[in-house]
C-alpha cells in the first residue's frame, strides 16, 4: 500500500496521464473533464508571469484557449514515473499553431516535462514546465521567456 | 552502498558545492551521459575530462532541483541553476535531468534544457 494513495498504483495513475494526453489529442473536453477533479489546479511555467488556472471552469477555459490556438498532432512521452500520488512525464508535444495563433499553418515542436499529482483516480493538480525555446503562446500570456 | 534517492540527493549536494571531483566519482565507470550541450559521452574518463572545463567555465554554480520523482533505479529532476561563466556573465535556466542508478553509481544520465541560457558558457573563450 503506497502513502497517500492506497487506491491506486502508479501504472493506474500513469495510465490516468496517458488518458489526458488522448483526450488532448483529440481535443476532447468532456473527457478531459471527467479526468480531473473540481478543484483542480494547473501552473503553466516558462511564461512571465506563470499562468495559474485553478478549478475546473478556469482549468477547462485555458484549455479551450489552448486549442484555439494550437491543434496538438503528437505527444510523445519519452519518460513517464510515477511515485506516491505524482506522476511525472518529459515528452516531446508536436503540433500545428491554430487560426488564433499569429503563425497559424506552422507547424511547432517542444519539450515539456509535466507534473501531475492524482487524487482518487483523478487529476488535482497539474504543472507544465516548458523545457525548450518553442512553447504554444497562451491567451493572456506575454511572451514567453526562459 | 547509496539507494537512488541517496546518490541524486549526493549528485545535487557535491554540485552546489562545487566539488566536481566528488562529483565523477558518483558515475559508474561505464557512464552514458546525453548531455544537452556537449552531446554522447561514454565512460568515466571522457567524464573526468570535462571536469577542467567546468571548473574554468563557471564562477558560480547552484542547481537546485525542485522536483524529485524517483521510481526504482530510475530518477527525474526538474531543477534551476543560477549560474555565471568565467567572467561572471550570469547564467539563469530551468531544465530536467533522468538518471539510472544501478549499484549505488549512476549509469546513465541525461538532462534536458534550452540551450540558449547557457551561451554566456558555451560562447566563451577559456584558452
Amino acid at each position: 500500500m503506497e502513502k497517500g494513495q492506497p487506491s491506486t498504483t502508479g501504472n493506474e495513475r500513469k495510465e490516468v496521464v496517458l488518458k489526458l494526453f488522448d483526450a488532448y489529442l483529440k481535443e476532447d473536453l468532456k473527457r478531459i473533464k471527467n479526468l480531473l477533479t473540481d478543484d483542480i489546479r494547473l501552473v503553466v511555467n516558462s511564461y512571465k508571469p506563470s499562468l495559474v488556472r485553478e478549478g475546473i471552469y478556469e482549468v477547462l477555459e485555458l484549455v479551450q484557449g489552448i486549442f484555439n490556438r494550437a491543434h496538438i498532432t503528437e505527444i510523445n512521452p519519452h519518460e513517464i514515473m510515477s511515485e506516491e500520488n505524482k506522476v511525472m512525464v518529459y515528452l516531446t508535444e508536436k503540433g500545428v499553431w491554430a487560426k488564433g495563433a499569429p503563425s497559424a499553418g506552422d507547424s511547432y515542436q517542444g519539450d515539456r516535462l509535466h507534473i501531475y499529482k492524482i487524487k482518487n483516480g483523478k487529476i488535482m493538480s497539474a504543472e507544465y514546465y516548458l523545457v525548450n525555446e518553442n512553447p504554444i503562446p497562451l491567451p493572456g500570456s506575454v511572451n514567453p521567456g526562459h | 552502498m547509496m539507494n537512488t534517492r541517496e546518490v541524486i540527493e549526493t549528485y545535487f549536494y557535491v554540485v552546489n558545492m562545487g566539488n566536481w571531483d566528488k562529483w565523477v566519482t558518483l558515475f559508474d565507470d561505464d557512464i552514458v551521459m546525453d548531455e544537452q550541450l556537449a552531446g554522447h559521452l561514454e565512460g568515466i574518463e571522457t567524464l573526468r575530462g570535462a571536469v577542467d572545463g567546468l571548473k574554468k567555465g563557471y564562477s558560480k554554480f547552484i542547481n537546485r532541483p525542485l522536483e524529485v520523482l524517483v521510481e526504482g533505479e530510475k530518477a527525474m529532476v526538474l531543477w534551476h541553476i543560477d549560474a555565471a561563466n568565467a567572467k561572471g556573465v550570469p547564467i539563469d535556466a530551468k531544465g530536467v535531468n533522468f538518471f539510472i542508478v544501478r549499484n549505488g553509481k549512476i549509469s546513465y544520465m541525461a538532462n534536458f534544457h534550452d540551450s540558449v541560457p547557457f551561451k554566456p558558457f558555451t560562447d566563451q573563450n577559456l584558452s
